[in-house]
Formats: C-alpha cells, structure tokens, sequence
C-alpha cells in the first residue's frame, strides 16, 4: 500500500517543488545569477531590468546595509562605509598586501581574518560578501517563485582552500546552499558547450573590471584541467576608460577643469561601449559654465589610447602558456570573458597573439554566469545535459610542515578531486596523548614559500612508548576544492579529535554567531529562517528517497526494512507540518540513518553493473535515465 | 565531527579488481580510460548534489578512490610498484634488496654526469642527449620488469624496481634542470 504512494509522485504529500537551482558570478566588480530557461541559459533582472549588479555594499548605522547600484551612487562620499572589490580579500590575512592596501578601517583582532569596520559594525569580507549573495538570491526567488534549492558559485581557478571557505562561509550567511563551487575559467568554457567538443586546449582571457586572469585549460575525456593561470591584479577595464578619460578631459582643455574624473570616466565608459559596434562616438561633455564640449573619437584614436594597456595582457598569456609548457598554436578554442573583450581592438590582438580567432558568441558579461546556470541544471537533475561530468583539479599542492620548516607534499597540484591520502605519523615521547600539524598550500618546498592553511591539533591518543602509535591522518579534498583532516590511531582503533585553527578563516564557532548577526539584521526571524533552510533539505531528501524507491527499492530492501524507512520517512513529512526546525533536523537525520545500508548496496551494484564490461552507449543510456 | 560512515563493498577491491582488469603489468591504457570515466559517472558527488547526504558522502569515498587507482594504474613505475605491493601481501616478502655495487657506480656517476651539464660547452643540447639516454634505459628497465613479473621472479622484478625509482627521480632533476636552462636563454 504504501509503496503505491512512493510510485505515484503526483499522489506524493510533499507540496510540489520547484527544483530550483542557478548560477552565481560573484564578481569582483559585477555580480550575476543566471537560471536555465527552456535549456537556455539566461540571467535575471532587478525590477529595473539591470541584470548586473554592482559588487558594492554600502552600510549606515541602524540601516539595512545596500547593496549594488544604491551603493555604488555612495563610494564617492561615504568611501569608509561602501566597501568595493570585497572579493579581493576574500580569505585574506590582515597581513596580507591586498588587505593593508584596501583603503578600509581594519579592526585589529586576534583572529587572521580582517574585519571592516563601517558605521553599521565590523564585517569580515565573507559577511559583505553574503549581502551581495542575499540580494541575488531574493532575485532568484523572485524570479522564480519558488525556494531557492541551491545554487553553483564560481570562483577564480587559482582561490586558494582559505579562499574558497571564505566564500562558502559566505553563501551559508546569506543561506545559499552551494551545490558546486566552479572556476570561473571552466564555467566559460562550459557556456560555449566546451565540454561537449573534442579534446584539447582551451584558453580564457578574461578582462574584468578591475582585474585580468589568462587561464589555460585542458579538456581530456570530460575532464577540465587548469594547466595554469596567471594574470594582473591591477589592471581591468577600468583602467581602459580610465586613458580615455584623461585624453578628454586634455581634449576639452581648460575649460574642463571643473568637470569631476568620474563625470568623464563615465562618459569614456559609454564611449567605449559605443566603438564597439561603431566606428566613431560622438562626445558631449557638460562644461561648469553651461556650456558644452563636444568631440568625436573614433576606433583608431581609442585602439591607439588602450593599446598600451592591451599589450600589458600578453605578457600573462605569454608566461601562462610557459607553465603549461604549450605554445599559441596548441590553443585549440579562446574564450572571451569580461565586458572589456567586446572591444574588436583587444579582440584582434588576443587573436594575433594566438593566431586564430577568439569565441565572442556569448555575452562576455554573462558567459561565467551562464556555465555556472548550466552546471546548476546539471547537478539538479533538470537539464539535458545531466550527463555532463566536469572532473577538477586541486589547483595548489597541500602538504605538512616537517623538520627544519620544510614541506612535505601530501596532495600534488592538479591531482583529480576529490582526492584522499593518508599518511601515517608516529609520538616522539613516551605517554604523548597529542601532536600538531601544520598544513600549508603551495609549490615551495620551504614552509615560509607556501601559505599556512590550519593547525591540527590531534588530541584523544592512547598513551603509548615513543613510536609504537600509529597515527593515520587523512586528508581529503572534496570535489570543491575545500580540505578535511581526519586522524586515527591504528593499533587501537581510537578517532583522535581534531581541532582546527584555521590561519586565515572563520572558526565554526565564529561562523555560527556571524550567521545570527546577519539573521538579525536582515530582520529575519532566526528560528523562522532555520525551519525555511531545513524545510527545503527535507523535501529534498524525501524526494531523492522516493526516486529511489520507486527504482529499486525492492531489489535491495526486505520487506521489513522497506517498513521501517517508510515509517521513519513518515515522521519526517509529520515533523515538516510541525514548525519546528529541531525536530525536523533530527527527523531527516534519522532518516538519512535508517537509509544508510539501502544506499551502500545500490551504489555498490550500480558500480558493479557499470565496470562490469558494459560498453559506452549501454551506459550512456542508464546514466540519461538517472 | 562527522559521524563514520560504512564503507562500500566496493572499496575492498584492490585497484585492478576494481575496473576489472587482470592483475598484470602490461596495460591497455584506453581500456584504463574508459572504465575510469565509467565509474566516475557513477562515482562522482556532482551526481549525487540532491540526493541523500549519505549517498554523497560515500559517492566522495568511491570518487577519491577511482582517482587514486586510476593514478596509480595509469604510470608504469606506479603500476610496477603496486603490483610487487600485491604479491608482498600475499607471500609476506619483505625488505628492500640491497643495491649491487656496479648499479650504485652506474647511479654516481650519472649524477655527476648531470651536475657538469651547467658548465658543459652547449648545456641544453647536453641535456637533451642526457634526457634521452635516461629515456632508453627506463623503458628497458620496463620490459625487463614486464619479463621478471610475469615469470613470477619478483625479487628480481623489484631490484629492478628500485633501479627504475632512481631513473625516475634523475628524470624529475633533469626537467627541473633543463626548465631552468631554457629561462636563463
């Protein structure tokens, strides 16, 4: 009787449920969600009809802190209180250059991670960060009418584990549940169908805002592998309007003075976009007096003014391919990325440089949005594309620091994640019941070369003669990119605790009061919030479960176990009428419990079914069913 | 903490066994390839990002350790050495094998052969000739591997082993060195 219920989703007393997932950009200058429509990619507006939104957050006392174009009409005035460019000190040290030099009042506290302080309080990065994260997300409800199921949000190849917690610890404060954390390099390649093609060499120029990143990729049998990177920091299209900006402000001579640089920053701006559809732009500049400068500029005055600025790009490029030990005639596909590439000057020389023609069929200010869309559907079940496998790299080496400040390399860069390595590590002293490793991140073999990731303190080991302990530690890499450390000891069996202490991220107990302040200032009520979130975990697993069931739930379950997880699935729909988001969390635990051993035995047999010498469309064909 | 999870049958396989392949040296790397993204489309967490945290959990377990064996199968000096790992288990061999003294004479003086190329007359042609002829011994030291295991002469088959892990590492310093030379041009 039951399993007819199971069978029947329509009957299922679940509310239907938007399997709702989308894409996040979160950009250095811009940000962007974008969800996929009828198996199109596609971003979503403000009421305005802006799909961009501004990477700027503007806090005053006692107010909700605003973000995007509000903000952005605010850095010039108010610059203490509107913070720009936050993902630039995403897990970042207040030792760092990038931190010192940020412009911002930085509190001092004993903690590595650097805290803003605005007239509305003191923010970590990961916190401003979750205010732009909580306005895209409310656009994405909007949009879609529906609870936000989760969402995959891009990152640069080269985010080091501090930063890509950072910005994890920042989806969970806005309560954006993040299905994959992507490069952005490989997002791009996956919105031109990159991923489709044939194998080869793919390389990413993208010219943001304020920054520039070549990546060179390496699809080989759908897995995307980022050779390298390498880039400027300091150098985006900004830095184009800006050269366009002082040959006006020249241009209109003395008269100008009086015109701000913003004034003509903007109108370079708008310049810009124009010559890349025209071939000349007509200028009005309003002089202080009531009168008006008017001039032209056309496309060889401007490709002559950036050009400089465009050379300054190849030199990346240059030492990226090096690394990667490739020249520009193996570059199979380039995608352009960053609205600047629109621009058919930088589009010529990036094409010269390689030698081929560069991809500019998608909007180069979505493009990264779009991949990310197109993997959302993917790992939410709703796209075709469902089959799609995208295998990553971990981009940096992970290893511990052993005698006289040396690195041991656990984790080779660009081994394929998730990755796990134990390693094995004995006491130095009779009756020791503790030890500490340090992990740092990088390609040095000194410890001062790499950086200092978290210290593991291993506690709990049975007392023992120096040497006979036999301390497993593992170390596994999850498909994000993200580190755990776990440790045994051997001969006895014990789980040692672990302590973690993170260099340049968030506690857990400094996430967890960070996660009420932002509950309490959007005004949100706390426990309201918390049953939303455990809400929308628990339909989803009702619904995984019940898929499964409905497959195969027979095959691999007694009649009696068949009972009992359906009783225990049913307590769950009970405690999803209660309001309670305890009982709910404990209920979903229980289920998840009670379903363990029904889970192993059909991922064992599907495995078992898989290598067992079934030919390629056999699969194809069961993974498209999925 | 996360509480333990079972683990999957599966995982108890050894590396051949679980893509099932013949426990041997000799390897059709496209057969490796295909069984690999096969159980990666099964194995991977990304299939699992709705489903039950348990079934992602072990998919990362699965997914880790397809990775691992698809590594260590893929290289042949890796593939020998799990191989000999295998048959220890089973015959509780022991002990590295001492290193014949003509073979560490052979070694000294391959280093110091490599230390002279910064100063030889044209050290990148120096080089390449170098890296060549520690090219031709590593895949004679392959075949004669392939030989001695499958006439089950493993002690033998791992003195060779420890020969080709010093080619191995000498092949490591003489790209490091030759990257070097060639951004000093």
């Amino acid at each position: 009787m039951a399993l007819f219920e199971i069978a029947e989703p329509g009957q299922s007393p679940v509310p239907h449920q938007q399997q709702s997932a989308v894409g996040i950009d979160l950009g250095t200058t811009n940000s962007l969600v974008a969800y996929l429509q009828d198996g199109k990619p596609r971003a979503m507006a403000d009421e305005q009809g802006r799909e961009l939104l501004p990477s700027v957050v503007s806090f005053t006392a006692g107010k909700q802190p605003q973000v995007g174009y509000a903000a952005l009409a605010k850095a010039a005035d108010d610059p203490h209180n509107t913070i720009v460019s936050i993902k630039r000190l995403m897990g970042r040290s207040t030792l760092d250059h990038s931190v010192k030099t940020s412009g911002y009042q930085l509190v001092d506290e004993d903690s590595g991670v650097p805290r803003i302080r605005t007239a509305a309080g003191d923010f970590t990065p990961a916190q401003i960060s979750a205010e732009i994260l909580s306005v895209l997300k409310k656009r994405a409800e909007k949009t879609l009418d529906a609870e936000l199921m989760g969402a995959v949000v891009t990152v640069p190849a080269y985010f080091d584990d501090a930063q890509r917690q950072a910005t994890k610890d920042a989806a969970r404060f806005a309560g954006v549940h993040i299905l994959r954390l992507l490069n952005e390099p490989t997002a791009a390649a996956i919105a031109y169908g990159l991923d489709q093609g044939e194998d080869g060499i793919v390389a990413v120029y993208d010219l943001g805002g304020g920054t520039f990143d070549i990546s060179i990729l390496r699809l080989n049998k759908g897995v995307f592998e980022v050779l390298s990177t390498a880039g400027d920091s300091a150098l985006g299209g900004d830095d184009l309007d800006s050269v366009v900006a002082e040959w006006l402000l020249q241009q209109a001579g003395e008269e100008a003075q009086s015109v701000s640089r913003r004034q003509a920053m903007r109108l370079a701006n708008s310049a810009k976009h124009t010559l890349s559809h025209s071939p000349e732009a007509v200028l009005t500049l309003p002089l202080g007096s009531g009168k008006t400068w008017k001039g032209t500029l056309n496309r060889e005055q401007f490709n002559t003014l950036v050009d400089p600025l465009i050379s300054r790009t190849l030199t990346p490029c240059r030492r990226a391919l090096r690394d990667a030990g490739l020249l520009p005639a193996d570059v199979k596909a380039i995608v352009m990325v960053g609205g600047s590439t629109r621009s058919s000057h930088v589009q010529t020389c990036v094409s010269d440089f390689f030698g081929q023609d560069v991809l500019t069929g998608v909007d180069p200010d979505k493009v990264v949005a779009y991949g990310a869309a197109i993997q959302a559907a993917a790992l939410s079940g709703n796209h075709a594309a469902g089959d799609m496998l995208l295998l990553d790299v971990a981009p940096l080496s992970l290893g511990i620091e052993t005698m006289g400040g040396l690195v041991e390399k656990i984790i080779p860069r660009n081994s394929t994640i998730p990755v796990a390595r134990a390693q094995e590590f004995t006491t130095y002293q009779d009756g020791q019941t503790a030890m500490s490793l340090h992990v740092v991140q990088g390609e040095r073999d000194t410890v001062e070369g790499c950086r200092s990731l978290a210290r593991f303190n291993l506690t709990g080991i049975p007392p023992m003669v120096a040497g006979a302990a036999r301390i497993q530690v593992l170390f596994q890499v999850d498909a994000d990119g993200l580190l755990t450390v776990t440790a045994t000891e051997k001969t006895s069996g014990v789980q040692a605790g672990i302590d973690v202490k993170p260099s340049y991220g968030l506690t857990e107990n400094e996430i967890e009061g960070m996660l009420r302040e932002s509950i309490a200032r959007s005004q949100e009520d706390l426990e309201e919030r918390q049953f939303r979130e455990q809400k929308v975990e628990a339909e989803r697993v009702i619904l995984a479960l019940d898929s499964a069931l409905s497959r195969d739930g027979t095959e691999f379950l007694t009649r009696e176990e068949q009972s009992t997880l359906l009783s225990k699935r049913q307590d769950l729909l009970d405690s999803l009428q209660k309001g309670d988001s305890r009982t709910l969390k404990i209920a979903r635990d229980e289920l998840e419990k009670a379903s363990e051993s029904y889970v192993a035995r059909r991922m064992d047999a599907s495995v078992q079914k898989m290598i067992a010498g079934r030919r390629v469309d056999d699969v194809e064909k069961q993974t498209n069913e999925k | 903490m996360t509480e333990p999870v079972p683990l999957l049958a599966i995982l108890e396989r050894n590396y051949f066994q679980l893509f099932e392949l013949p426990e041997q040296f000799p390897l059709d790397q496209s057969v490796l390839n295909d069984k690999y993204l096969h159980l990666q489309k099964v194995a991977h967490p990304d299939r699992y990002a709705t489903a039950l945290a348990r079934e992602r959990v072990m998919a990362g377990q699965l997914a880790a350790y397809a990775n691992e064996a698809y590594h260590v199968l893929k290289g042949d000096l890796s593939r020998a050495q799990y191989l000999l790992q295998l048959t220890e288990g089973a015959s509780a061999q022991q002990g590295t094998s001492v290193t014949e003294p003509a073979i560490l004479m052979e070694q000294m003086e391959l280093r110091e052969q490599l230390e002279g190329i910064s100063q030889s007359q044209n050290p990148l042609l120096a080089i390449d000739q170098f890296a060549n002829d520690i090219t031709v011994k590593t895949q004679k030291l392959k075949q004669e591997f392939g030989e001695s295991f499958s006439r089950k002469a493993f002690e033998h088959a791992k003195r060779i082993v420890n020969q080709w892990q010093f080619f191995d590492r000498l092949k490591q310093e003489v790209d490091d060195l030759a990257a070097e030379l060639e951004e000093g041009n």
